[in-house]
This record gives structure tokens, C-alpha cells and sequence, in this order.
């Protein structure tokens, strides 16, 4: 007996033990959510940045694959946050409130990188990456929505591209144009004259919706907001409730599938069933590289999501930066390995956060997907994230404002619902 | 005459009793079905092309069957290396936590001491209090005794016993014939050895019991493990298959994703086969219910 008991635990002890880590000095944690064959490629890129670095600094690279901000949260609480750490745009803000993050203006407006400098940076993507007009991360990757044209749709239901320059289509369209140009589709019309022409059927949309592009680019293409950008309530203005009309009209003038049919199917699945003229996604999502069947991805075109009342192209954007631990040993070395891993990032993904993200981006782009550069490009210049205040995630903005107009557009009453939601903006925002 | 009609009645009888089976039968079976469906659809959807899986209206069976999934599977995560991670948990875990809960119980229902009864309840009003409230805490602890991205924090606490199984191993232990263990101390025997040689082997199918509920509950946890572990290569199954969908801006490749659960599902499956005899048994004397 007494024999399997220290065999027990000497099995424990010693299987332990040997996982536990012995920290050099020099050695840089950077927490990622990537995983799988995504990690493989990251690791990669680390291992290249460590031997560059040539043992000033070593990255450990820690992925976290799922509960991501609550893991982060948990180390914070212990402080063992890890020094280097991707954080998604509407995260920042919490992180650097909680004074989890170091703040890196300094080391950044000392940098010796030209492509690293904050004015290299896209200026409402950098936005998300501050608090307090402080520095906390660099952005290493934008993804904003751009519209994906199915041209052979197009061509077979005899409805005309809108104008094009310089290869992006719908450069100087708006949304009574889009929807125009929606609405020629046979969108359920089994009587549209085009319909059995091709593959142009009564099934045919114009466009899909099912909650993307978020409800915030209607909002930004009337002058509105959720909140504005010193984090008060923009909800309730004559802007905010126009952007509510124009997510309403466009769900009810019938260019879209159901939503229930969509939500039902998934959003970019009902885009690989081939019948939708448009969709607005992410630059990087490659809807036109999903292989939808018979189409090749020369049947797709590429233009900016249409202009608001400012005549600029408000398209979401998503950003993910990386930011450090405000209890790192050493910041200004985890600066330096910070800096080395962004700019491989730059040579990574699509699309890199910076002016001069065209030098980076003709050789990751897939050889196909080449002719979406100049729209991806363009696009960038007036994307945007939200004001992602802490309390961002608790508005709601998803139960309390684009569900209703999603599940009952017709019975949507945009000035109450902005009134109800500003109540309850100030409620949160109060405490 | 009288005869024939009790023939016919019992006949009738027969029929009707055989009608009622039937009922039965297909009531269970349509419950099976339910049952397995999520299973079935696992199975299902490892096998199909990923442009399948999300068809209107949805389809159960695959139009062509295909493996390369499992093969995907193998190449996103290495499967292998997170089993082996995975049993140095699960049976790191289990022997501490099957020898002290049964200790542990064993002292609470035989033995007398001040302030038993305050220690049980003190004890059961532990199992109240659920994972995420401690978590904070007992990572902070492990953290500072610099055991963070170990599986230390795993293993040792179950040294300490098991609430839940301690609790149920008591009640178990209370209803043994005292008698037993008196004729042992007339013989002499320590109360070491009572438990030994007496408790442990006559409570074999409710510890088989509880070792599988050890086995199945450190196998399918994700979040302790996820908190605790940070390298990738001391990754478990869970981990690994969580990381399906951690891929930044991409699709889930669903199909094999299917696939790579299923395989995880196996060892819980056969441990479940090898001691279902035992499983069963425990139980029905245990009271346990899953």
C-alpha cells in the first residue's frame, strides 16, 4: 500500500513538475486566440522575429483557443498577464480602464520604424487602439467591409454595375443608388423579365443582410452614432434615428432574403448558394474564394460600401491590436519585440493597418484575389471601429436595436426605440 | 368448452400484452433516436463536404462520403500528443482522487469526533458553491506559488479529496453492517485495514463509478485547463478542439472539426464499455445520476 502511494505521488510530483515553466530573462509571453493552423503560422513568424533577434529577446507564444478575455481577465487578476497580448478593438478600452496595459505613447513616438510611426497608421483605426488620447497598442490588422459584386448575376438579370474608378466599383454611390440598383433584381418577382435568362431566377437577391454589416455603418452613413466619441450618448439624435430609417427601408424594400431564412441557413452560407447579387463583408473574408459552384472568381468585382451623407464611405472595420502588459519587466524590450512582430503581421494578413499597406499587401494577396487591392485600399481610408467604451458590450446595441429592425422592420419605430435606448445608455453609462 | 375459452382469454391477453411491448418499444426506441441524433449528426458531419453541412433544408446523411476530414483534423491539431497531455491529467487525477474521497468518507461514516457534524455540512455547503466563483481566487494562489502553465493545479487539488464524491461515498459507507468492521477489530485488524481490506473492496463498482465520473469530468473540462495551461504543447483534447474555431477572421471547418470530437469521444466511450458492468452497479448503490 504504502509502496502505491509514493509511487502515486512521486507520478504527480515529477509529471508536474516537468510541466513548469523556468522563465529566462529576455523571454517575451505573447498571448494570442489563434489555434490550430493558424498558431502553426504564427509560430513560424516567431521563430523567424527570435532569431532576427539574435538573444536580446525570446517570444514564448501562449495561445489562448477559446473564453479569450476572460483567461486574459484572470491573469490580470493574478498578474500574469502575458507581455505581449492581441487584443480586439472593443477590448482595448476595458483593459487600459482597468490599468491592465502599459501605456506606449513614449516608446512609440520614439520608434526608428517609418511604417510603425502613429501618422503611418490609419487614423480611425489607431483611434481604437488609444484611451484617453494615450497609446496602448499597434494595430496589426484591418478587415473593412467592402461590397462583393456578383457580376455573371448581375449580367444575367440585365441590371447594370454602378460606376466604377480605378478598377472599385460604386466609388461615388449612396444608398438610394444601391438600393435602386438592388431592387432591379427579381428579389422573389417570379414575373422579372430576366428571370430564367442564365441563372437569373425568381430567388435572385439584390443583396443579404442577417445582422452584418453591423448596424453602427447606417448609423455613421447618417452623421449618428451609438455613442459619440467622448462617450456620451449619440443615440437619440436626428442623425442616429435617420441611420434607423435607412436600416428600415432597406429591410423592407424586399431586396434581401428573410431574415428568419437567413439566420436559418447562416449568413455567408446563403452567399454559396449563388443567387445573391451583393453582399458587404470583410475585406479579408474572401467571399469570392468560397467556392461557390460555377462561378469562377472572375465573376466577382469588388467596390466600397455606398457613401453617407458626408459623401465618405463610413465602412465598419475590425482591428485587432497588440498590446503590453503594464506588468512587464522590461517595456521598452517587449516595445522592441512588439515592433519586430507587427511588421511581420503587416506581411501576414490581410489588410495591414498602415498608408503604405500597399508595399505589404501584393504579396500576400492570393494571386486571384489581386484585383481587390485598389478597393481594399480605398476603403481603409474612411473605416472606422465604434467607440467602444467599456460599457460598450452591455448597450447592447445588437438586442436593443438591430434585432427589432432585423425581426419586424414594419413595426420598427425608430424615435422610440432611440429614445428607450438612450435611457438606458445613460443608466449604464452613469454608474 | 370452459377450456377453450380460458385458452382464448390468455391468447387475448397474450396479444394485447404483446401490442402494449410494442408500444413500449417504440416509444424507447423513438427516444433512442432523439437521444443519439446529436451523435448520429457527429458522425454525419464529419463525413460530408463542408458545403453540405449548412444546406436548407438540413441533411442528415451525406450525398458522398468523404474522410479527408479526419485527416484535416489530424493535420489542425496534433491529436495524438493533447491525448497523451490529456491522461496525464486524467490519471494524475484519479488515483488522489478516488483513495482520499473513499478515506475521507470512510472518517466521516464510521468514526466519531467533535465538530463531525459542523465538518460535513461545512463540506456539503462547498458543493454548492460552483467552479467560476473560486476560480479567481485559486488561480491567484497557483500563480503565485508558480505553478501557472503547469498541470499542478490540475492534479494536486484532487489530492484533497472530492466533495461530491466524498458525499456520496459517505452515504454509501453508512449503510455497511457495522458488524463487519467489529468482527474485524476482534480479530485485530487497524482501522487502516478495515478500510482497506474490507471497505474498499466491498465499494469496488461505486469507486469504478466514481472513477469514471473522474475520467469523464477531467477529460471534458475546458476551462480549468484553459486557464491554467498556456503553451500550446502542453495543450489537452479540449483545448485542442476549442482551437477549431479560434482562427482570426476564418471559417470553422466544421467537418472537421466533427471529426476530431469524435475521436475525442472514443476513449470516454470505451472506458464507458470496459466498466459498464461496474458502472451500472455503482449507480443503482450510489444513488448517482448523471
Amino acid at each position: 500500500m504504502k509502496r502505491l502511494l509514493i509511487l502515486t505521488l512521486l507520478f504527480v510530483t515529477v509529471l508536474g513538475l516537468s510541466a513548469c515553466k523556468n522563465e529566462d530573462e529576455g523571454t517575451i509571453r505573447f498571448a494570442i486566440w489563434a489555434g490550430g493552423k493558424e498558431l502553426e503560422e504564427f509560430q513560424a513568424i516567431v521563430d523567424v522575429v527570435n532569431e532576427e533577434a539574435d538573444g536580446e529577446f525570446t517570444i514564448v507564444v501562449e495561445s489562448i483557443p477559446d473564453n479569450y478575455t476572460q483567461k486574459l481577465s484572470t491573469q490580470v487578476a493574478g498578474g500574469q498577464l502575458a507581455d505581449l497580448v492581441w487584443l480586439s478593438q472593443d477590448n482595448i478600452y476595458a483593459f487600459a480602464e482597468m490599468g491592465a496595459l502599459y501605456d506606449i505613447t513614449d516608446l512609440n513616438a520614439a520608434t526608428e520604424t517609418t511604417d510603425l510611426e502613429a501618422s503611418n497608421f490609419y487614423a480611425n483605426i489607431l483611434q481604437t487602439a488609444k484611451y484617453d488620447d494615450d497609446l496602448y497598442g499597434l494595430p496589426w490588422i484591418a478587415n473593412p467591409v467592402i461590397t462583393y459584386f456578383n457580376q455573371k448575376i448581375f449580367t444575367d438579370c440585365g441590371v447594370d454595375l454602378p460606376s466604377a474608378t480605378g478598377g472599385v466599383l460604386g466609388t461615388d454611390w449612396d444608398w438610394a443608388e444601391f438600393k435602386d440598383i438592388a431592387l432591379e433584381f427579381p428579389n422573389g418577382d417570379v414575373n422579372h423579365p430576366n428571370v430564367g435568362t442564365g441563372i437569373c431566377t425568381a430567388d435572385t437577391y439584390g443583396w443579404i443582410t442577417g445582422g452584418w454589416p453591423p448596424v453602427e455603418m447606417y448609423l455613421w452613413a447618417e452623421g449618428g452614432d451609438v455613442l459619440d466619441s467622448n462617450f456620451e450618448s449619440a443615440i437619440n439624435s436626428t442623425e442616429s434615428i435617420a441611420g434607423m430609417q435607412l436600416a428600415k427601408d432597406l429591410l423592407m424594400s424586399g431586396i434581401t432574403p428573410d431574415v428568419s431564412t437567413v439566420w436559418d441557413q447562416g449568413f455567408s452560407e446563403s452567399w454559396l448558394n449563388g443567387n445573391i447579387a451583393m453582399i458587404m463583408a470583410g475585406a479579408a473574408d474572401d467571399f469570392e474564394l468560397r467556392g461557390l459552384t460555377g462561378f469562377t472568381v472572375d465573376d466577382f468585382g469588388y467596390g466600397l460600401v455606398p457613401e453617407g451623407v458626408d459623401g465618405k464611405h463610413h465602412s465598419f472595420n475590425w482591428t485587432a491590436s497588440t498590446v503590453m502588459s503594464a506588468s512587464t519587466s522590461d517595456p521598452e524590450l517587449a516595445y522592441k519585440a512588439m515592433e519586430a512582430m507587427t511588421l511581420k503581421f503587416f506581411e501576414w494578413k490581410v489588410t495591414p493597418p498602415i498608408k503604405n499597406g500597399i508595399d505589404f499587401i501584393d504579396t500576400m494577396l492570393d494571386g486571384s484575389k489581386i484585383a481587390s487591392k485598389p478597393t481594399i485600399m480605398e476603403a481603409l481610408k474612411d473605416a472606422r471601429g465604434g467607440n467602444y467604451h467599456t460599457a460598450y458590450n452591455e448597450i447592447d446595441v445588437w438586442g436593443f436595436l438591430f434585432e427589432p429592425i432585423l425581426m419586424d422592420p414594419a413595426s420598427f419605430d425608430p424615435v422610440s426605440v432611440a429614445q428607450t435606448l438612450e435611457d438606458r445608455i445613460n443608466t449604464i453609462l452613469s454608474r | 368448452m370452459i377450456k377453450d375459452k380460458i385458452i382464448k382469454k390468455i391468447k387475448k391477453l397474450g396479444r394485447r400484452d404483446e401490442r402494449y411491448k410494442l408500444l413500449v418499444h417504440v416509444i424507447l426506441l423513438s427516444g433512442v433516436f432523439w437521444m443519439m441524433l446529436p451523435f448520429i449528426w457527429m458522425i454525419s458531419t464529419s463525413v460530408k463536404e463542408l458545403e453540405q453541412i449548412f444546406t436548407t433544408p438540413p441533411e442528415l446523411f451525406p450525398t458522398s462520403i468523404q474522410f479527408g476530414s479526419y485527416k484535416e483534423a489530424l493535420d489542425i491539431i496534433p491529436m495524438f500528443k493533447y491525448f497523451f497531455n490529456t491522461f496525464v491529467i486524467v490519471f494524475g487525477r484519479l488515483g488522489g482522487e478516488i483513495f482520499v474521497s473513499a478515506l475521507v468518507a470512510f472518517g466521516f461514516a464510521r468514526f466519531e469526533f467533535p465538530g463531525k457534524k459542523v465538518l460535513f455540512i461545512v463540506l456539503l455547503s462547498l458543493m454548492m458553491m460552483p467552479y467560476e466563483v473560486t476560480m479567481i481566487p485559486t488561480y491567484i494562489f497557483w500563480a503565485k506559488l508558480g505553478f501557472s502553465d503547469s498541470y499542478l493545479p490540475l492534479i494536486i487539488p484532487s489530492y484533497f479529496g472530492t466533495v461530491t464524491f466524498i458525499f456520496f461515498l459517505r452515504m454509501y459507507y453508512s449503510t455497511f453492517p457495522k458488524a463487519l468492521e467489529e468482527s474485524a477489530y476482534i480479530d485485530g485488524a487497524s482501522s487502516w485495514q478495515v478500510f482497506w481490506k474490507i471497505y474498499v473492496p466491498m465499494s469496488k463498482p461505486a469507486l469504478i463509478t466514481m472513477g469514471l465520473w473522474s475520467f469523464m469530468g477531467t477529460w471534458n473540462d475546458l476551462l480549468g485547463q484553459l486557464i491554467y495551461i498556456n503553451s500550446s504543447d502542453k495543450f489537452t483534447v479540449q483545448l485542442g478542439l476549442a482551437s477549431f474555431s479560434s482562427i482570426t477572421g476564418g471559417q470553422t471547418p466544421y467537418n472537421a472539426l466533427m471529426a476530431a470530437s469524435l475521436m475525442a469521444l472514443l476513449p470516454i466511450i470505451l472506458a464507458f464499455l470496459f466498466a459498464q458492468k461496474y458502472f451500472v452497479d455503482g449507480i443503482k448503490m450510489s444513488g448517482i445520476k448523471g
